[in-house]
Formats: structure tokens, C-alpha cells, sequence
């Protein structure tokens, strides 16, 4: 299943376990998949898939992917408690249920500099909350999309935590992932099985290398292959039509 | 490494460590530039990451031996 994710949710995960209080027990694990969930589900109908010449593709994209009818609840502040708490009621793994809640609030929270937004407090309100920094293109396609996030300040946002990182880098080295990530996880305890812990080492690392790879090769194939024009002003870019033009409100 | 170890030869031992990873975000990128099919989905970059970095050096070592 194809789907578009930003680097953002690929790397957040890092530094955020990092500048967890020290007595805290998180996953990293849990985060990322946490900070992956919110679009795993719901971006492949926002972009569409074909099956043996069919096209299934939401009638409204942007409405679907972020409002209510719809799967905007998974971009909500109480599905991130609702999954930590149902994973913690199934596995009885508070550092699985906290991490997801936490990687879900930070997908959510990122997710609210767009111009779509995000509904916060469903179902408390179906308000979306969105700073607008750059255009939400989800409707136009997946190309487009990546397109107009790497013209915008989208790209900025993603090197900011590309940034992070490196500044944060002893995340990324094995003393860390021996001191810091396997202890607090059972699952790499239980991979240890199977996979030595060079393999278990370059797995962990390989969210970063596929967020940084990413966020390379999205800006050399929308600027150097294609000619997309940049646009850093808040809200850009322009050259991308405003989804509320495009959007047809059920209401 | 040591006390006593020179700054050249951490350096050195450094970038012999990254060489691989940057060796497979040459391939990724390069494929992904081509192909950015290829980056939707994060499966076939770990995976080439993996072979890269962990299952390459591991099968010429066994071999080696």
C-alpha cells in the first residue's frame, strides 16, 4: 500500500524519546508507530488506489483525510488516548500505550500548521485547528502533494527536525539504542532472538535514514527534475489552488 | 577506541562506519529521483538500508571466512 508521509513523523520520534523525563519508561518503537498511525490508515483513500483498473479514492480528500463524517478523528488528540489506553488494556505495556498516545499527539499537533488542519478536541468539537504555514494539497495527488510540501515552508518544518537530530545525534549511536531504547522495550528483546543486535542497530536507525532520504530526494526531484517554484511566504505555495475551492462541504 | 587514539584515526574509523549508510542513501536517492513511487512507502528503503548497511558487509564476511 502506497502512502505519503512527511519526514516530520519519521524523525520526531528520536528526539522526543530522547527529552522524555529520565524515569519515564517509553517505547520508541511505539512512538514512531504512533507518529506513523494517524495517515497509515487514511491516506491511501486520500490519494486513491487502483485494483485491476478501478480507482477507490475519497469523493472529498481533504474532507475526509482531517474532518468528521470522515477519518479526521484519527488526527484527533483523544484517538491518541484511545489507542494508548486500548493498547495498554490488551497488552498491559504502559511503555507501548504511552508512546503511542505520545507519537499520535505529535503527528496531530504537526499536522495542525496546515492549511486543512486537524480537529484537536473531537468529539468535544469538530473545529479544525490549522496555523495555515503551508497549503494542504492532499487533494490534488500524491506527486502534487509532495511537490507543493517541498516548495513550501513544509521542507523548512522537515529540516528543522532533520536538524534536531543531528544536534540530538548520540540518538542515532549504539551506546544510545544499547542504554536508552532496548531496555525500555520488550520487543527488541524478543527480535534479539532472531536478529543480531548489528541488524536490530540499522533497523532503529532506519526511520532517520528514511526521513533524511526522503526529504533529499523530494527536493532534487521537485527542483532540479521539475521546476515547482518555491514559496516559503506563510500559507505557500500559491501556485497550488486553495483545497477550500476544491472542497465540497456535506453540509 | 582508546585514550591515546589519534583524532585522524577516529575520524577515519567514523567515516568507514558511515560509509555504508551513505552508500545506501546514494542508491535510495538516486531511485527515488527516478522513481518516487519507490519513496511512498518506507518498506523498500529499510530494506535496501538493511541489505546495505547490515546484510551486504555480512554475507561478504561469512563468504570471507
Amino acid at each position: 500500500m502506497a502512502l505519503l508521509s512527511w519526514a516530520t513523523h519519521d524523525v520526531e520520534p528520536y528526539v522526543i524519546q530522547r527529552h522524555l523525563p529520565a524515569g519515564w519508561r517509553v517505547s520508541f518503537l511505539a512512538i514512531l508507530i504512533g507518529s506513523w498511525g494517524p495517515d497509515i490508515f487514511t491516506k491511501w483513500f486520500v490519494y486513491g488506489v487502483n485494483f485491476g483498473g478501478a480507482s477507490i479514492r475519497a469523493s472529498d480528500p481533504a474532507h475526509f483525510h482531517r474532518s468528521w463524517p470522515g477519518a479526521g478523528f484519527t488526527h484527533s488528540l483523544a484517538f491518541g488516548v484511545a489507542v494508548g489506553l486500548l493498547c495498554y488494556l490488551i497488552t498491559r505495556s504502559r511503555a507501548w500505550g504511552i508512546g503511542l498516545m505520545i507519537g499520535i499527539w505529535a503527528h496531530v499537533l504537526s499536522d495542525t500548521l496546515d492549511t486543512n488542519g486537524v480537529m484537536l478536541f473531537f468529539p468535544l468539537s469538530l473545529a479544525r485547528v490549522h496555523l495555515d504555514a503551508w497549503q494542504y494539497a492532499g487533494e490534488t495527488s500524491r506527486f502534487m502533494d509532495g511537490a507543493a510540501y517541498f516548495s513550501s515552508l513544509g521542507f523548512v518544518w522537515d529540516g528543522f527536525w532533520l536538524c534536531m537530530v543531528l544536534i540530538n545525534r548520540q540518538v542515532l549511536t549504539l551506546s544510545y539504542f544499547r542504554e536508552s531504547v532496548l531496555p525500555r522495550d520488550g520487543v527488541w528483546k524478543f527480535t534479539g532472538r532472531f536478529i543480531p543486535e548489528s541488524a536490530q542497530v540499522v533497523l532503529y536507525r532506519g526511520a532517520f535514514f528514511y526521513g533524511a532520504c526522503r526529504w533529499t530526494a523530494w527536493l532534487i526531484w521537485a527542483h532540479v527534475l521539475h521546476s515547482y517554484a518555491f514559496d516559503l511566504s506563510w500559507g505557500g505555495p500559491s501556485w497550488v489552488p486553495p483545497f477550500a475551492a476544491l472542497l465540497v462541504h456535506p453540509f | 577506541m582508546t585514550g591515546h587514539e589519534p583524532a585522524t584515526d577516529t575520524l577515519r574509523r567514523n567515516l568507514r562506519a558511515l560509509l555504508p549508510y551513505l552508500v545506501a542513501a546514494a542508491i535510495f536517492i538516486g531511485i527515488g529521483v527516478i522513481q518516487p513511487r519507490f519513496m511512498l512507502n518506507w518498506s523498500p528503503g529499510v530494506g535496501l538500508l538493511l541489505g546495505v548497511v547490515w546484510g551486504g558487509p555480512e554475507i561478504w564476511r561469512r563468504w570471507r571466512s
